[in-house]
C-alpha cells in the first residue's frame, strides 16, 4: 500500500493502517489522522500525537470527528468539481 | 280340653289385638308431621307385631284340631301382615319426604296392613260357626262336657262376642242331650213293648206295659184336660205336644178296645173270625199311631234343633252385623287417616309450593342483583369509556404537547445544528490538509501506537479507496 503504517493496537498486536489524510487545526496545532484498518472497510480518525520515540493515535471528540468529516467532504467535492 | 281352650285363646289374643288396632293413638290424634305420624306408626306396628307372633305361634299350636279352611285362611292371612308389617317397619325413615315417596313407600304398605287387620277379624268371627261347633262335636263325643265348657266362660278377656258363642254352644248341647234323653226313653219304651207284644202273642196275653204307663200317667183326666195342661205358645213345640196328646189319648182308646177283646179271648177261649180282625186291626193301628207318636217325637226333637239352630243364626247374624259396624267404624278410622294424610300431602304441597316461591323469590332477588351488578358494571364501564376517552384525550393532548414539545426542540435542535453547522463551517476554515505530513511519518518509520479506540467516520469507504488499494484490501 502506498501510505500504510505498522500500528500497535491496544490488545499489543500490530495492525496495519493506510493513512488517507492528515488535518491540522491551524489555530490549536492539533492533528488529526484519517485512515483504514486492512480488512475493515470503515474509515477511522483519531488524533496524531507525536513523543519522544514516535507517534501516538488517541481520542477523538465528537465535535472534533464531525468538523474533520465536513472537511473531508468538501475536499472530496472539490477534487470532484476539478 | 286343652285344644278346646287353645282355640278359646285363639279368640281371646285377637280380640287384645284388636283392641290395640282399633284403640290406636294414629286413629285418634293426628300430627300435623308426616314423619312423625309414619314414626307413630312404626312404634306401634312394632308392638302390634309381637302379638301377631304370638297369635301365629298359638294358631300353629292349634293346627291340629283347627278346621282346615280356618287354618289356612288365619295362617296365609297373618303372615301376609307379618310380612307388610316387617316391611313397613324397616323402610328407613328419609330425613325428608316428598309426597310420592309417601305414597309408594308408605300408604300402599299402610293401606295393606289395616286391610289385613280387617280381614283377620272377619276371618275369626266368621270362624266362630267353627268353633261352636268343634265344641258341640266334642260334648257330642263325650271327650267334654258341659260343665267344661261352662267353665270357659271364667277365662279372663273373653269378648262379648265371644261369650255368647260358648252360651249358645251350652244352650244347644243341653236341649240336643235333653232330646237324646227323650229319643233314649222312647228307644227303651219300644224295646220293651216290642218285647212284650212278642211274650204276650206267645202267651195269647195282650196287655201292653208301655200303654199302661201311658195311660197311668194321664189316668182320670179328660182329652181336653190333657190339651189344657200344655202350655200354650205359638211355635211348633205346642202343636207338636197336641198331637202327642191326641195321638196318646187315640192309643189309649185303642188298648181299651184291645184290651176288651183280650179279656173277652180269655173268658171264652176262642175268638170270632171279625173279634181277630178287629183286633188285628187295633194292633196294626196302634202301631201305626205309635209310629205316628214317635215321628211326631222326632218332629218335636228336629223343631227344637231348628229352633236351637234359629237362635245360633240369629246370634251369628248379629255377629255378622257387629263385624259391618267394625268394618265400618275401620274403614271410618281408615277414612280418617287418608283425610289426615291427604291433609299432610296438601300442607306438603303448599310447603313445597312455599318454597318453590321462596326459591323463586331468592332467585328473583340474584337475578335483581345481577341486574344491578351489570348495570353498575355498565356504569363502571360507561364511566371507564369516558375516563378512558379523558385519558385518550389527555393523552392525545400530552401526545400533541409532547409533538409540540419535541417540534420545538426539533426546530431547536435545528437551530443548534444550523448554529453549529454555521459554527462548523466557519471552524472548517481553521483546518488544512497535511499531505506532506503523510508521507513524512510513513519514511520515518517511527513506532506508532494505538492508544484509545478510534471513532468511526461516516464517510463513504470506497470514495478513499482506488481500485488498486480496493483489491489489495481485497486481497488482505
Amino acid at each position: 500500500m502506498k501510505n500504510s503504517l505498522v500500528v500497535t493496537n491496544l490488545d499489543g498486536k500490530e495492525v496495519t493502517i493506510n493513512v488517507i489524510d492528515i488535518i491540522e487545526n491551524s489555530e490549536n496545532g492539533k492533528e488529526y489522522i484519517c485512515y483504514t484498518i486492512e480488512n475493515l472497510e470503515q474509515i477511522f480518525i483519531s488524533t496524531l500525537e507525536e513523543n519522544e520515540s514516535g507517534y501516538n493515535l488517541g481520542m477523538v471528540t465528537e465535535e472534533e470527528k464531525q468538523i474533520v468529516e465536513e472537511v473531508l467532504k468538501q475536499n472530496i467535492n472539490k477534487e470532484e468539481s476539478n | 280340653m286343652e285344644n278346646i281352650i287353645d282355640f278359646t285363646n285363639i279368640y281371646v289374643l285377637f280380640n287384645d289385638i284388636n283392641y290395640m288396632v282399633n284403640d290406636r293413638s294414629i286413629l285418634k290424634e293426628v300430627s300435623s308431621d308426616s314423619l312423625k305420624c309414619i314414626e307413630t306408626l312404626k312404634n306401634q306396628y312394632l308392638e302390634i307385631k309381637d302379638k301377631f307372633v304370638e297369635f301365629k305361634n298359638l294358631i300353629e299350636k292349634s293346627s291340629k284340631f283347627l278346621p282346615d279352611s280356618l287354618f289356612n285362611k288365619l295362617s296365609f292371612r297373618n303372615d301376609i301382615l307379618l310380612k307388610d308389617i316387617d316391611s313397613f317397619i324397616n323402610i328407613s325413615t328419609p330425613e325428608v319426604l316428598d309426597d310420592e315417596e309417601i305414597e309408594d313407600n308408605y300408604f300402599n304398605k299402610f293401606e295393606s296392613i289395616e286391610k289385613g287387620f280387617g280381614d283377620l277379624d272377619v276371618i275369626t268371627i266368621v270362624g266362630l260357626y267353627d268353633y261352636q261347633d268343634y265344641i258341640l262335636k266334642q260334648i257330642q263325643d263325650k271327650e267334654i262336657s258341659i260343665e267344661d265348657v261352662q267353665e270357659l266362660l271364667n277365662l279372663p278377656n273373653l269378648s262379648s262376642i265371644l261369650k255368647s258363642a260358648i252360651e249358645n254352644v251350652i244352650n244347644t248341647a243341653k236341649m240336643e242331650e235333653e232330646l237324646q234323653q227323650t229319643k233314649s226313653e222312647q228307644t227303651f219304651e219300644e224295646n220293651i213293648g216290642a218285647e212284650q207284644t212278642e211274650v204276650e202273642d206267645e202267651k195269647g196275653n195282650l196287655s201292653n206295659e208301655a200303654d199302661v204307663v201311658q195311660t197311668e200317667q194321664e189316668k182320670g183326666q179328660s182329652l181336653q184336660d190333657r190339651i189344657n195342661n200344655i202350655k200354650y205358645s205359638k211355635d211348633i213345640f205346642y202343636s207338636s205336644a197336641v198331637n202327642a196328646v191326641l195321638i196318646n189319648y187315640e192309643i189309649e182308646r185303642i188298648n181299651i178296645q184291645i184290651d176288651s177283646i183280650e179279656k173277652k179271648a180269655e173268658q171264652n177261649q176262642k175268638l170270632s173270625f171279625r173279634e181277630q180282625i178287629t183286633l188285628n186291626s187295633l194292633y196294626n193301628k196302634r202301631e201305626k199311631l205309635k209310629d205316628y207318636l214317635l215321628n211326631t217325637d222326632l218332629t218335636f226333637i228336629q223343631a227344637r234343633r231348628e229352633k236351637s239352630m234359629e237362635k245360633t243364626n240369629q246370634s251369628i247374624d248379629l255377629y255378622k252385623e257387629k263385624i259391618e259396624q267394625i268394618k265400618n267404624k275401620q274403614i271410618n278410622y281408615k277414612s280418617k287417616i287418608f283425610k289426615s294424610v291427604s291433609k299432610y300431602i296438601s300442607n306438603k304441597k303448599i310447603g313445597k309450593l312455599n318454597s318453590k316461591i321462596e326459591k323463586l323469590n331468592s332467585k328473583m332477588c340474584k337475578i335483581q342483583s345481577k341486574q344491578r351488578q351489570s348495570m353498575s358494571l355498565a356504569f363502571d364501564f360507561k364511566s371507564k369509556m369516558v375516563t378512558t376517552k379523558s385519558n385518550v384525550v389527555s393523552a392525545t393532548t400530552a401526545i400533541k404537547n409532547k409533538s409540540l414539545s419535541v417540534g420545538k426542540k426539533v426546530v431547536e435542535t435545528a437551530k443548534t445544528v444550523k448554529e453549529e453547522t454555521s459554527k462548523i463551517v466557519s471552524d472548517i476554515s481553521m483546518y488544512i490538509h497535511r499531505k506532506d505530513k503523510i508521507e513524512e511519518i510513513v519514511n520515518e518509520q517511527k513506532p506508532v501506537t494505538l492508544i484509545s479506540q478510534p471513532q468511526i467516520l461516516s464517510l463513504p469507504y470506497s470514495d478513499y479507496m482506488n481500485e488498486d488499494d480496493l483489491s489489495m484490501g481485497m486481497s488482505i
